[in-house]
């Protein structure tokens, strides 16, 4: 008996071990997409119990809501809410639609099927450079997936990799990348670029143009990843200096919780 | 004279392989003599010792050859695990018996990190790590072994 102990114990020992060496192995092993192994092998095993998590404590708190606090009024307001992101959504297509034929010619004009997801976890060092959400490649995500609040405003969009549940979103804010945008007003184009901060940088605009605090933002679909006419901040800064003018923009969706999304399927892929 | 001929036997060998992973892009085929010094103690150890001192064993392997930590730590544990169990049930004072035993889990053991290696980097199998070294280091594994003394003083039996 002792024995058998002993030998199951040896054996325990040596799977630790052959296991250990794997993982050490793994991590030098790099995917078709960059992705490590050893980090898809961890987000597989991971992701699940990070989504079932918040899928418990959301279950928990919706159920306390709706049964303790507002019956039924809390789903009539969620389904309102949803209908009115998408026709949010929909009313800025239109007008763009209206508004620049010769844009709307060369963009899809119909509204898409929205993909409604939720934020899983916010990096804490970094929580205006990516956030994880709750649908992966088994939901039909795709890198370059534009992805919206439920405000419809926009957020950011999907980037490698994309797990099979749960996926990566970076975030205008973040200081990689930049959003082609137009101030609504008067349509003067720009690029907008994050730097991790609560604050966006409109770059590129000519000192002689007027732009003044509280102009509203959207993207103006010149950079072939956003469509054109997302609402995307507004105006809270502006500086004259040389040639262009320093303009501060803060993001919608930072004056808000972020916690539903909206993941526009049909959008450019990297 | 047993405890110091292992240490010294040990450090010399580790140090031959040291010198000789120098020329390891000049020589066609390199003898590996840290699987000699695994193989020692897979006979004479218990299966836990074994397991610890096959994973240093190696990790070292790993450090002197492609840099990939973790493979030849994984193919030299199952050996040494397959040598300590299989050991039981030969007799060792047959030079035969001890060649076989070296050349076949080196060989098997290599494999294991070949296909690893063709897997992850494509690498082409070669004979030279599948076969001739794993002969040659038998073969200098006899050959020690069989310095008056030697086979003796290690007390494998």
């Amino acid at each position: 008996m002792q024995r058998n102990e002993g030998g199951n114990r040896t054996a325990v020992f040596l799977v630790a071990v052959l296991f250990l060496n794997l993982i050490l192995m793994s991590g030098r092993i790099v995917l078709k997409d960059d992705r490590s192994l050893l980090m898809t092998i961890v987000g597989f095993v991971v992701t699940p119990v990070e989504v079932g998590f918040q899928a418990t404590v959301d279950f928990i708190s919706r159920n306390l809501r709706h049964y303790v606090f507002v019956t039924n009024t809390f789903q009539r307001y969620r389904r309102l809410k949803q209908e009115q992101s998408r026709l949010k959504y929909e009313n800025y297509r239109l007008r763009r639609r209206l508004d620049a034929l010769d844009f709307s010619r060369r963009t899809q004009l119909e509204t898409p099927r929205l993909l409604a997801a939720q934020l899983v976890r916010v990096d804490p060092n970094f929580p205006f450079d990516t956030i994880r959400v709750d649908q992966g490649s088994l939901r039909g995500v795709r890198p370059g997936m534009v992805v919206l609040n439920d405000a419809g405003d926009l957020v950011g969009r999907v980037i490698a990799p994309v797990q099979l549940f749960a996926a990566r979103v970076r975030l205008i804010t973040s200081a990689s990348g930049g959003v082609g945008a137009s101030i609504e007003r008067d349509r003067m184009e720009g690029l907008i670029t994050g730097n991790n901060s609560r604050f966006c940088d409109f770059r590129y605009l000519m000192e002689s143009l007027t732009v003044r605090v509280g102009d509203e933002v959207v993207t103006s679909g010149t950079d072939g990843i956003y469509p054109p006419g997302l609402p995307l901040g507004k105006v809270v800064e502006v500086q004259k200096a040389q040639l262009i003018q320093k303009v501060r923009v803060q993001p919608f969706f930072v004056t808000r919780p972020l916690k539903k999304l909206l993941i526009i399927p049909h959008a450019t892929q990297d | 004279m047993q405890r110091k001929i292992k240490p010294i036997l040990i450090v010399l060998l580790f140090l031959a392989q040291v010198a000789l992973d120098r020329y390891r892009h000049v020589l066609k085929v390199s003898p590996d003599l840290l699987y000699l010094i695994l193989v020692y103690v897979a006979v004479t150890a218990g299966p836990v010792r074994t397991i610890v001192v096959a994973a240093i064993v190696g990790w070292m392997t790993d450090f002197f050859s492609v840099g990939m930590v973790g493979l030849f730590g994984f193919s030299r544990v199952l050996a040494a695990y397959f040598v300590n169990t299989i050991s039981r049930f030969l007799d060792l004072n047959r030079t035969h018996f001890v060649f076989s035993l070296i050349a076949l889990s080196l060989a098997f053991s290599n494999l294991v990190a070949s296909l690893f290696l063709r897997w992850i980097y494509a690498f082409p199998m070669e004979a030279g790590m599948l076969l001739y070294q794993p002969l040659l280091t038998a073969l200098l594994g006899v050959l020690i072994s069989a310095i008056p003394g030697v086979r003796r003083e290690l007390n494998v039996h």
